[in-house]
């Protein structure tokens, strides 16, 4: 699996005519403080034929499934600021895909202590 | 073919992540339009689950099913003679703690049951679940074997 995260907002060009290619897979998105995750169904799919990428805001989802019944699809998702580029990573389990996407320090809710005056 | 990835509804107001690309608002108009044709027929899932594949190998049947996020011990593959039968399930739910700003995975139960077209060898069967994707192996019983037949010179 590869995981590429580009902080610089730098976009490609030209990806249309590839991306009648792709399919969409099903996906779920999950949130709390902490993170962000995504889950992606990809029956057939091994983890050497995945790659995440985040390029700026952008993330991008890409699987291939090789053998008997070849796939391709992609996902495309624009993620919020609060996302930390050096806190993401993927694992890949029965075909199904899971991205966490770790939030920056600075949005995380903090716990003050309160200390006492007396 | 074994399953299409498309065909899945996506409503994702409200979504911290957006799906971007020159085709978002093409996916949009055609997300809008699947979502009304579901209202009037049954979703794949909800007509069938996950789809089945049979191949005749020559020497086996081969079934395949795209099952992701099912574990082995939640599968049950039986055969009585040439009735296969896979029952399963799989729960799709928020992670404790988490807010789900999309869902488009399903929990899936199956319950299927399929007649073989030719008798098989349930001694040498085999179930592999590899990646999400099951594949059972049926040999077929010696008489079902396919044969070469010698074309003799009159």
């Amino acid at each position: 699996m590869q995981i590429q995260t580009n902080g610089n907002g730098h976009k490609q060009s030209g990806r249309s005519a590839r991306e009648l290619d792709f399919a969409p897979a099903p996906v779920d998105v999950y949130e709390n403080e902490q993170e962000i995750l995504v889950v992606v169904d990809l029956p057939g799919v091994a983890a050497g034929g995945v790659d995440v990428s985040l390029d700026g805001s952008e993330l991008t989802i890409e699987g291939r499934r090789e053998g008997r019944s070849p796939a391709r699809l992609r996902r495309t998702f624009t993620v919020p600021r609060s996302v930390d580029p050096d806190r993401v990573g993927a694992t890949m389990d029965a075909g199904v895909l899971t991205v966490r996407l770790g939030k920056r320090d600075e949005v995380k809710p903090r716990r003050i202590a309160v200390e006492s005056v007396d | 073919m074994l399953t299409l990835w498309n065909d899945w509804p996506s409503p994702w107001l409200g979504d911290p992540l957006r799906e971007a690309g020159p085709f978002r608002d093409l996916r949009r108009q055609m997300d809008r339009m699947l979502e009304e044709l579901d209202r009037h027929a049954p979703s794949a899932a909800e007509r069938g689950g996950p789809r089945f594949t049979l191949e005749d190998k020559g020497e086996a049947l081969e079934v395949r099913a795209e099952l992701p996020g099912f574990r082995r011990e939640e599968l049950e593959v039986q055969l009585e003679r040439s009735t296969l039968s896979v029952r399963g399930r799989r729960e799709v739910s928020a992670p404790e703690g988490y807010v789900t700003h999309r869902r488009e995975r399903r929990s899936i139960e199956i319950a299927r049951a399929f007649t073989l077209p030719c008798r098989v060898d349930p001694e040498k069967a085999s179930a592999k679940l590899e990646n999400g994707v099951l594949t059972l192996t049926l040999p077929k019983l010696a008489a079902e074997q396919p044969r070469r037949i010698e074309v003799q010179v009159g």
